[in-house]
């Protein structure tokens, strides 16, 4: 069975090299992306079986992206689990974000991890994902 | 007849025979049976001209014929002595009212051949007569003569008008609707003494209106001591009556007015004595009305911009805030408006309205306070929050090293030290802006020029900004005032906002960014603006610049820039705001009110 792919998206270098090394370890394999433009493109060249999605990212936030991978027919099977330092119980209302303006309310990502990032639970995670 | 003569000495006797006839100041005429005038005195002839020959009616009426009730012609008959009032012309054809006594002359067997007319002009009287008839009818004034009975013998108009017809009726029920007489009744007074009376009288018009008026009675002699009758002359006094109840009226409005307006009000005259000292005014100085009331130096309770007002005899001054200082010493906050009392060119004393600002000033502290101690807590919550993302590049730095260890990695494994390095410096950091940020902050502000500050801004980045293909432009307020602020602190906010403005035209695909920094005066505000062109923020960035240690530009920044810029506009009593388009640009606005900035201290 061959290796999973992961994109790891991310502005923060720390971040990214942190996950990178995380997953690599444990025999997926990590692609980076450090904006949502590039994340963007990596994706569909890539077709990676789960993102790793940061949120606050400078330029076009993660929530954006979320929103153009779940309305993109290629992309929208792609698990997603968001990985933010914000609090998805205190800082962004699930709901809020689900909701594109056209009243459409999308699925909820696969999983949340807020940082600071535990190993354990990352690959708890992405395990129940993606196996 | 002669016999009263004889004792006279023969001069005068002489006088009487020979020329009494010509002298007396009266009109003598001599009229025959056939009313032909026979001789006239010198008197006569000077009124009514020269009637020798003439009639009697000729002479005395112009008529062409005798009168019809001839006085004299009945005298003939009966041989009476007749008095009789008489209208004739004289001899200018004026109207003359004349007395005319008509007496028989006999002959020496009884029979009366002439008459002699003695008459004597009473026309002066009669206009006099005329015009006191218009006084009487005529004067504003309700005039009444009254007899002891106090019954109204003669009334004029105004009366009549006023009250109704009066005649016959007692003047209490005339003027009062009473049926018996007034106690304390002026007209019974002047009856009994002879003096004269005055009294204030409310009477009822014949319309029902209560009517307020002044008489005054003074006995009517008609001649010598003896009088019989009364006259009472009253003014209507209902108008000024009115206007009076209305003064008091209105004088107890404002007096209440003043005891319980919330302003203190302080007045003193020229000399400096306090004549009004209202309840707001004895709360804000702690002394009682009746201890400083009527007595000088009432200046002491002006601030010293409005004394000086007086001593330069100016007009009105409005101050925003002034102090006072109380019984204890105690300087007391005050809004302040006063007046400069004029009496034409004369500057006649000074009032002053004095807010008590103790409990503004109380709330505006502490809504600062709040305002402070909710973005210090606010702060603490998202320090932790702020601290994850380090924690994370802490926690990687360790996984990543541990990872380089595990596989005998040296490269793996100085990667990790170097996140580690990293790490633990931008936690330094953080902790070091932190500890300026937390720090308690009282801004020290002087009065500045708010361009000066702005320009500073500018010069600081104009070239920064240049090399990197973004036109900075600078746009002074024209009509900003001077205003007491921290230059230091403003010049810190304003840097932060340039600068992370330059930071979004970076990263923003649009290649020919702009920057503005604007000053302006809007709504009683100081404002600065500053608009970028650049990336913009989308929803999620928005909601979060000011609240979270957030930060777009990676390792660069340590996400306080825009808390920092918050909370020293927060301590200037001013606020901040951002507007932004993903794509189009972001403006950030800083609102100072000019009500709520530092004060002079």
């Amino acid at each position: 069975m061959p290796a999973k792919k992961i994109v790891i998206v991310d502005d923060e270098p720390d971040v990214v090299m942190f996950l990178q090394a995380a997953l690599e370890d444990n025999g997926y394999i990590a692609l980076t992306a450090s904006g949502a433009v590039e994340a963007l493109e990596l994706i569909r060249q890539a077709k990676p079986d789960l993102i790793c999605l940061d949120v606050l990212m400078p330029k076009e936030s993660g929530i954006s992206l979320f929103k153009k991978l779940r309305t993109d027919s290629d992309l929208k099977e792609i698990p997603v689990i968001i990985n933010s330092g914000l609090s998805f119980s205190k800082d962004i209302e699930p709901k809020e974000f689900l909701k594109l303006e056209n009243g459409i309310i999308l699925d909820e990502p696969e999983g949340y991890i807020e940082k600071p990032v535990n190993v354990d639970r990352l690959l708890y995670i992405v395990r129940k994902v993606i196996g | 007849v002669k016999e009263n003569f004889k004792h006279l000495p023969v001069e005068v006797r002489n006088w009487i025979g020979r020329q009494l006839f010509e002298k007396v100041p009266n009109n003598i005429v001599v009229i025959d049976r056939d009313f032909k005038v026979l001789t006239a005195n010198e008197n006569f002839k000077q009124v009514f001209g020269d009637p020798q020959g003439k009639y009697c009616y000729e002479v005395y009426k112009n008529e062409k014929k005798a009168c019809e009730h001839c006085m004299a012609a009945r005298t003939f008959e009966d041989g009476k002595v007749r008095t009789n009032d008489e209208v004739g012309f004289d001899r200018k054809g004026r109207p003359a009212h004349y007395v005319v006594h008509i007496a028989p002359v006999f002959d020496e067997i009884g029979k009366i051949v002439y008459v002699i007319e003695m008459s004597y002009d009473v026309t002066q009287n009669k206009s006099l007569q005329r015009e006191y008839n218009i006084l009487f009818e005529r004067v504003p004034c309700f005039v009444s003569v009254i007899n002891r009975d106090l019954k109204i013998v003669k009334s004029n108009e105004l009366l009549r008008n006023t009250f109704g017809e009066a005649l016959g009726e007692h003047c209490y029920e005339v003027y009062k609707n009473r049926t018996e007489q007034c106690p304390d009744c002026p007209a019974a007074k002047t009856f009994a003494d002879g003096k004269s009376y005055s009294a204030e009288q409310v009477g009822v018009s014949k319309s029902g209106e209560l009517t307020h008026y002044v008489v005054s009675t003074t006995p009517l002699s008609r001649s010598g001591r003896d009088f019989s009758h009364v006259i009472e002359m009253s003014a209507d006094v209902t108008d000024a009556h009115r206007l009076s109840e209305e003064l008091v009226r209105e004088g107890y409005f404002r007096g209440v007015l003043i005891e319980n307006m919330l302003d203190a009000l302080v007045a003193v005259d020229i000399s400096g004595t306090v004549n009004t000292f209202n309840k707001a005014a004895e709360f804000l100085f702690n002394v009682k009305a009746e201890d400083v009331l009527g007595k000088s130096k009432g200046r002491r309770f002006f601030p010293q911009e409005f004394q000086e007002a007086i001593e330069n005899k100016g007009s009105s001054v409005s101050i925003a805030e002034s102090i006072v200082k109380n019984a204890e010493g105690q300087t007391i906050p005050v809004r302040v408006t006063g007046s400069v009392l004029w009496d034409k060119d004369q500057v006649i004393g000074g009032a002053v309205f004095l807010q008590d600002l103790r409990e503004i000033k109380q709330l505006e502290k502490e809504k600062l306070e709040n305002e402070r101690l909710a973005a210090v807590g606010q702060t603490v919550a998202q320090l932790a929050h702020g601290i994850k993302n380090i924690l994370t590049g802490l926690q990687g730095g360790m996984y990543v090293i541990k990872s380089g260890m595990r596989s005998g990695s040296q490269e793996k494994t100085d990667k990790g030290w170097n996140m580690l390095e990293r790490n633990v410096e931008r936690i330094t950091e953080l902790v070091k802006g932190f500890l300026s940020f937390s720090k308690g902050y009282v801004p020290k502000a002087r009065l500045v020029d708010p361009n000066d500050i702005a320009e500073e801004v500018y010069s600081l980045f104009k070239n920064a900004a240049n090399e990197q293909g973004i036109l900075l432009r600078y746009e002074p307020g024209p009509d900003v005032a001077h205003v007491y602020i921290d230059p230091e602190e403003v010049h810190t906010c304003l840097a932060n906002l340039v600068s992370n403005a330059i930071d979004a035209c970076q990263t923003s695909e649009n290649k020919s960014c702009e920057v503005v920094l604007r000053v302006l005066e809007k709504d009683a505000m100081l404002v600065f603006e500053v608009a970028d062109t650049g990336c913009g923020m989308d929803y999620q960035i928005k909601g979060k610049v000011f609240t979270t240690f957030f930060t777009t530009k990676g390792l660069g920044g340590t996400g306080l820039g825009l808390m920092v810029t918050r909370k020293i506009v927060q301590e200037h009593g001013g606020r901040i705001t951002a507007d932004s388009t993903p794509g189009k640009g972001s403006v950030f606005r800083i609102e100072f009110p000019h009500s709520r900035l530092p004060r002079p201290t």
